[in-house]
């Protein structure tokens, strides 16, 4: 009975990274009424699939961030698998990067993630600009790059929580 | 040994299997990405049925926001308790006089319609809705309400705030719908300047200014002058406000929208074309008539 308590613990234990991040993403959506904040939301969604993937690749699946992606499409009202697209691509340029950025202080982590923001914006945009069959504003796209840049130490502190949670990997 | 000699094997294989299970999901994102682009049926019911199965977490995350505005503006209200009231006092006495006024005219129009015979104005029920979901990107204009199909809501129906016209349902769920608001690109309202009877159409251009295209080459507007709907389309009834003449600048005319989006909570979505066939609505809404 213990045992299969502790390895049902040991279950819900493994899913919080991908419970967290679908968190963010939800969050991320919510309608805060803060003026001008809307268009400007940062990308908590890309902000999470960067510390996952750098930090623990194994605890968010690849299928878990398409997931995230459709969730984040279905809410926002883009193309649904527009998101999955830059998540899933970030997620495999930080795979090919982890030596960089394993074990290194918090700010080189942050920087890292300040290098490859642009990277997943501009993918984003180019995105929005085939879908829409037009040049969508480049203003609001580089106000919320900025954002989630600054935004990113808080996303990164929930999940360092939810990390220390989690049992060493092997 | 044995098992570096199966780590061994197993590295490559995994790494192997991670290739692929990217290159079939990234595959996949674009392929329902292209579908959803071309207006795929299923895409959409797919992402309608994602939606709806969101609109319950999304309620709850909402909940606090909303309480913690309502808050502030306790706060703020009652810092500004005098001020508040003088200025209340004096919009209570303009409004004494323009229901007067209404009543005066509501009551000539119907002595006239009654001389002319005119057809009744199609009466309209409305459900009530919060906004659950505000666009988190920075290209797509829209908003989730918590209300769908099972609280009358069709696609195509008038979305109200309390200024005026927000935009219209493009999609919806069992119990959320997808407002396309009227900065979004893709939207499209026919309207007429209150003044001069004008028509033209309101469109949006993902920014925080509409246009006004279509305008009669004689048509004359200024800043300041008020655009309501026309009505035509039948779907979104007519003289909802929906935006006022911000500036005319090189025959090209901005239009400011009369709603506040960052204070939206709660709009209304306006039963126009079938009007009285609203069932009573749970707790997503607050049914009523007329608006």
């Amino acid at each position: 009975m213990t045992g299969e308590l502790l390895r049902l613990k040991d279950g819900l234990v493994a899913l919080l990274p991908v419970a967290a991040s679908l968190m963010v993403v939800l969050v991320s959506s919510v309608p805060f009424g803060v003026p001008y904040l809307g268009p400007v939301m940062p990308s908590f969604a890309v902000a999470a699939v960067y510390y996952w993937a750098a930090r623990r690749p194994a605890a968010l699946p690849l299928p878990a961030t398409f997931a995230l992606g459709l969730v984040q499409d279905s809410l926002v009202g883009s193309a649904l698998g527009q998101s999955a697209v830059i998540l899933l691509a970030v997620q495999a340029i930080v795979g090919t990067q982890r030596r960089l950025l394993m074990a290194k202080p918090f700010h080189v982590f942050w920087f890292g993630f300040a290098c490859l923001v642009p990277a997943a914006a501009l993918l984003h945009w180019v995105l929005d600009a085939v879908l829409e069959g037009g040049i969508p504003p480049v203003v609001p796209a580089l106000v919320q790059l900025f954002l989630t840049i600054v935004a990113f130490p808080a996303v990164a502190w929930l999940m360092a929580r939810i990390e220390h949670a989690l049992p060493e990997p092997a | 040994m044995k098992t570096s000699q199966l780590r061994r094997v197993a590295l490559p294989v995994r790494g192997m299997v991670q290739r692929f299970a990217l290159a079939l999901l990234l595959g996949l994102a674009v392929v329902t990405m292209a579908l959803d682009h071309f207006g795929n049926p299923m895409v959409e019911r797919a992402r309608t049925r994602l939606v709806d199965g969101l609109t319950p977490f999304m309620n709850g995350l909402s909940h606090p926001v909303v309480l913690a505005r309502g808050a502030v503006e306790r706060v703020q209200g009652a810092l500004l308790l005098y001020t508040e009231n003088e200025r209340l006092r004096a919009e209570n006495e303009r409004l004494r006089h323009w229901e007067d006024l209404a009543r005066r005219l509501e009551m000539e129009n119907q002595a006239l319609r009654a001389t002319a015979n005119a057809a009744a104005e199609p009466k309209g029920a409305y459900v009530t809705a919060r906004v659950i979901a505000a666009s988190g990107g920075a290209f797509v204009r829209t908003l989730l309400i918590n209300a769908g199909e099972s609280d009358g809501v069709a696609k195509g129906q008038a979305v109200v705030g309390p200024e005026g016209l927000v935009g219209r349902v493009v999609e919806v769920g069992r119990r959320s719908a997808r407002v396309l608001l009227l900065t979004d690109l893709n939207s499209r309202v026919p309207v007429r300047v209150e003044s001069s009877r004008v028509s033209a159409i309101l469109a949006g251009d993902n920014s925080d200014r509409l246009a006004l295209n279509f305008l009669p080459a004689d048509a004359e507007v200024r800043p300041d002058d008020r655009l309501v709907t026309s009505g035509e389309g039948g779907l979104i009834p007519p003289g909802i406000p929906a935006g006022i003449v911000a500036a005319v600048e090189d025959g090209a005319v901005i239009v400011r929208p009369m709603v506040d989006w960052y204070r939206l909570e709660y709009v209304r979505v306006l039963n126009y074309a079938l009007p009285g066939v609203l069932p009573s609505t749970r707790e997503a809404g607050l049914p009523g008539e007329g608006w």
